[in-house]
């Protein structure tokens, strides 16, 4: 089993940012500090994203309610993830239907363009990962069997609709914070293949008017970790993400084929080259944590 | 996540990891079926048949536990007609945890999961009486109660 989600959240005035008794924090022999939370750029990163929907199972033909997330801490020091932006990058996933072209910005090296944007709630030291812990964003935080094998109801949070009639609230999994979404009635990335940014806490997001649609644009330099899945092999026209970024992109072989993209690990070390189609890997069955 | 949130809010003690919820020593293995997705309801005899929000027709599932560890517990749910006993759902499954259940002061409670019909009408069910099963493995414990309740559509 892979690294299991352990992770706290701090309540004001308790554990670390409690004041401690006088000698409290001298140290018997022998024994050492837990190291302090440190910051996510370097140690937080996208470990599985699954996108493209469960096959025919349980009822259901095209079931994409078990999309997930899953966010990996590859330090040896708790991470701050209080208040960590995530969002989806703006374009088209490859030649979907006839005529399609690219209409990302991925030539703009300065920016990214988001169609929508969510955040961890909290300041950064009220969620803690641990060291090798996990965070896992679901869909829906539910179970999705028997139309998935993918269970979400020990998720860490979920992309609640607040104002769709559509979209459950699991009484089970905390709720991510709606920052900037363009509908729908729920936080449906594209089955075809997203690509998927993190942020740092506190990015300023700009408005960006693209037409049809309203984005937000944040700078590339914000950007902690990314991952660039597109339709299929032949979809590299379509990246939406600058090579400053994310230099390749990565996919599965199609759409509600109950596939995932994970990244790489090498011996104990996790491959991190910003370059999707290097980092990551096309699981058959998706494996959220637990 | 209610452990981290009920660790959050209502204690200092740093918690390592999804709350391990200990089968109180006091209380008997017990494990009642309900329904609810927010929390768990008595049945009163009645299921509702649910419209799925991606299609297909469920009955919400819901369970209430005393004395029994959640964690790595295997969980199965089938409904069978209860006049000829033949399977008329598919099977749910679910492999627990701390944090995939609603802690109470006596144990647990799990919610949510969904018990879907392999019909392809509602009227194929609206009105029969439904043998619900939970088969629960934690460990060396195995239980498996059963519910009997009719279909209806409360929502006109």
């Amino acid at each position: 089993m892979r690294g299991r989600v352990v992770w706290w959240v701090l309540a004001p005035g308790c554990g670390q940012t409690e004041p401690e008794p006088d000698g409290a924090d001298e140290q018997p022999p022998g024994l050492s500090q837990p190291p302090e939370p440190e910051g996510p750029r370097g140690r937080l990163l996208v470990e599985e994203l699954y996108y493209a929907g469960s096959p025919p199972m349980g009822g259901a033909d095209h079931y994409f309610s078990d999309q997930f997330i899953e966010l990996v801490n590859v330090s040896d020091v708790p991470v701050l993830a209080g208040g960590l932006l995530v969002g989806d990058v703006f374009g088209l996933a490859g030649a979907i239907n006839p005529g399609d072209e690219p209409d990302a910005h991925a030539d703009d090296a300065e920016r990214v363009y988001l169609q929508n944007v969510w955040q961890i709630p909290g300041a950064p030291d009220e969620v803690i990962v641990p060291a090798g812990g996990t965070l896992l964003l679901a869909h829906d935080g539910v179970n999705h069997s028997p139309s998935s094998v993918v269970d979400l109801s020990g998720a860490d949070f979920e992309a609640f609709v607040a104002g769709s009639e559509r979209d459950e609230d699991s009484p089970t999994v905390a709720n991510l914070q709606e920052v900037h979404f363009t509908g729908g009635y729920d936080w449906l990335m594209t089955v075809f293949g997203p690509s998927v940014v993190l942020l740092e806490p506190g990015t300023a997001l700009e408005p960006f008017d693209e037409g049809w649609v309203e984005l937000r644009t944040a700078p590339a330099d914000s950007v902690l970790d990314a991952v660039e899945a597109l339709m299929d092999a032949d979809s590299g026209a379509f990246k939406r993400l600058p090579a400053s970024v994310d230099a390749g992109f990565v996919h599965v072989s199609g759409t509600y084929t109950g596939e995932s993209v994970r990244r790489r690990k090498i011996g104990d070390q996790w491959q991190d080259t910003d370059d999707s189609g290097a980092d990551f890997e096309r699981l058959a069955v998706p494996e959220p944590s637990p | 996540v209610k452990g981290w949130l009920s660790v959050g809010l209502c204690g200092c003690a740093a918690a390592d990891g999804p709350r391990a919820l200990a089968p109180e020593p006091s209380l008997e293995p017990s494990l009642e079926i309900g329904t609810g997705t927010q929390a768990f309801l008595p049945v009163q005899g009645e299921l509702e048949l649910v419209a799925g929000p991606q299609g297909g027709w469920h009955v919400d599932v819901a369970l209430r536990a005393t004395g029994i560890d959640p964690e790595g517990a295997e969980l199965v749910w089938q409904g069978e007609d209860a006049e000829t006993g033949e399977r008329v759902t598919f099977v749910t499954t679910a492999r627990l945890s701390g944090n995939s259940v609603l802690p109470t002061e006596e144990g647990w409670e799990r919610v949510g999961d969904r018990l879907v019909f392999e019909i392809g009408s509602p009227q194929e069910v609206l009105g029969a009486e439904l043998t619900v099963s939970a088969s629960l493995s934690a460990g060396a414990l195995a239980l498996e109660p059963r519910l009997t309740a009719t279909v209806v559509d409360l929502t006109p």
